[in-house]
């Protein structure tokens, strides 16, 4: 049922990543020579260490961003709910930012993702609290998270202009976000990651679900609702640190992604779990392949594209009323 | 055995301590105005609202929110109003619910018909009557239900009342919040 649903999403992913494969700035071949070895070693080691990197990079990244953006929106309750929005993703900047500074190279994924993980968790588990105690919801929430997300920002941006110059391209790449950097080092980290949450999915995607009842309703049912939450956010707080930690911020993915899903297969997350993370992998690896091809040899910066496809999404949200709805 | 001691509402106009006792089989027709403090009654009996002074105690466990393990034991609980957070089909709800679709309480509830529209697309009265099949079908053994009449039409009202005739004679005990007059073992007035 779920994989007879979502084949034509895997089928175009799948053209998308061969028509990826064929455009960049050097002519290299496309996937199909270069699995039938049909490229000059030149050209293979260009696939290889790099484009191929790339795009798989693009593939995990969008799903988990996806995933995570789902997962946020039932969790508060709140369509606008997504990582950026929310300052999970400001907040494992920091966390990286703040390891960096200790000493830690961008590349050091054992380092920068623990820390990046631990900040976007303490973040979210505040969220969590404050939703819980002030009842917050709609707008009001969004705002609070927005702020948040600035406030973690502004201390990045500060501390990006204060420290020396070699670590200042690191740091401004997290608040940006580009996947010019994508190695196979990155490739295994959000593949390990990608790996836990479809472990994680069958069971997740039932349970946020169970967010439609209310807290009473949840309680009554045998569920420790903050508990629940903190579940689901501990997966999205990983998916978002494993991300930043290899590609940085990108903006509007995780909201865009879950309203096609939800637009095509419905409010249950039983398919549009799934559905977001296909979907948001799409999405980024189309927004890619755009920013490195359409002023190459120069890349445009990621979240431009994403914002300018996600963007309309956010128009067309509120324009279905669903924003006064849950306001 | 649910029984209350020199319980003072926290909200709600009732200022009077309330001594209750809520036995099995039995029903209890809960009145009152508007504001007078039924609804922060029955949130306050599962512990969710925290009482202003004196106790709710239920087969001999105190009842509160430190302790929601025994609120879902005891109770069963339908709200007023409907506040489906997102727009699953009504089957879906019922199946995390634990409800089953094809089981006489969700027949009677006229919720097969239904099953495939989406909740938060419901009618008032239907959508009540899904959160009345989640709190019918459960096991524990005090239901409270707020309001369970007020959007319903005739003939729903005379199924719901069948329903929960049938459930105290089994062994269960209601407390009813209503407006509508409620064939009761016992009354209990807010003013």
């Amino acid at each position: 049922m779920l994989l007879k649903r979502i084949t034509p999403l895997l089928i175009l992913l799948l053209v998308i990543t061969f028509v990826a494969s064929s455009v960049g700035a050097t002519n290299s071949g496309n996937l199909l020579r270069y699995l039938t070895g049909d490229l000059s070693t030149a050209q293979a080691e260009i696939m290889s260490s790099i484009r191929l990197p790339r795009i798989a990079t693009a593939i995990l990244a969008g799903f988990l961003i996806g995933i995570a953006g789902a997962t946020m929106q039932r969790v508060f309750g709140n369509p606008l709910a997504e990582p950026t929005l929310l300052g999970t993703t400001a907040a494992a900047a920091l966390g990286s930012v703040l390891v960096i500074l200790l000493g830690a190279s961008a590349v050091q994924f054992e380092l920068t993702l623990p820390a990046a993980f631990t900040v976007a968790l303490l973040i979210s588990a505040l969220a969590v609290w404050l939703s819980d105690k002030t009842k917050l919801q709609g707008a009001n929430f969004i705002i609070i998270g927005i702020a948040t997300a600035a406030l973690l920002n502004g201390i990045i941006a500060t501390v990006a202009a204060v420290v020396g110059s070699s670590e200042i391209r690191a740091i401004s790449f997290w608040s940006s976000g580009t996947l010019a950097f994508a190695r196979s080092e990155s490739v295994v980290l959000l593949g390990i990651i990608t790996l836990l949450v479809l472990l994680a999915l069958p069971t997740l995607s039932n349970k946020l679900d169970l967010f439609v009842f209310n807290s009473v309703q949840l309680t009554l049912l045998g569920y420790a609702p903050r508990r629940l939450k903190l579940m689901a956010l501990t997966l999205t707080s990983l998916a978002v640190s494993a991300t930043v930690a290899s590609i940085g911020a990108v903006a509007f993915l995780g909201l865009a992604a879950p309203f096609i899903a939800r637009f095509i297969f419905g409010e249950s997350m039983k398919l549009s779990l799934f559905a977001s993370g296909v979907i948001g992998a799409t999405l980024l690896l189309v927004s890619d392949t755009i920013a490195r091809s359409i002023a190459a040899p120069n890349e445009i910066p990621i979240s431009v594209v994403t914002s300018l496809i996600g963007a309309p999404f956010l128009f067309m949200l509120i324009l279905r009323n669903r924003v006064s709805n849950n306001a | 055995m649910l029984e209350t001691k020199q319980l003072q509402l926290k909200f709600g106009a009732t200022t009077s301590d309330l001594n209750l006792t809520l036995k099995p089989k039995t029903i209890t027709w809960l009145r009152g105005k508007n504001g007078a403090g039924k609804s922060t009654l029955l949130h306050t009996f599962m512990g969710f609202t925290p009482a202003k002074s004196g106790s709710v105690i239920c087969d001999g466990v105190t009842v509160n929110s430190k302790n929601p393990a025994a609120t879902a034991a005891f109770f069963a609980y339908a709200q007023q109003k409907p506040d489906f957070a997102f727009g699953l089909s009504v089957a879906r709800v019922l199946e995390l619910g634990k409800v089953d679709l094809s089981a006489s309480i969700s027949q009677s509830l006229g919720l097969q018909k239904i099953a495939d529209q989406e909740v938060t697309k419901l009618s008032g009265g239907e959508a009540q009557r899904v959160l009345l099949a989640l709190a019918l079908s459960s096991n524990a053994p005090y239901v409270l239900l707020d309001e369970p009449f007020a959007s319903q039409d005739a003939d729903s009202i005379r199924k719901i009342k069948e329903l929960i005739e049938q459930q105290r004679q089994a062994g269960r005990c209601f407390l009813i919040a209503s407006h509508i007059q409620v064939e009761a073992d016992q009354e209990l007035v807010l003013v």
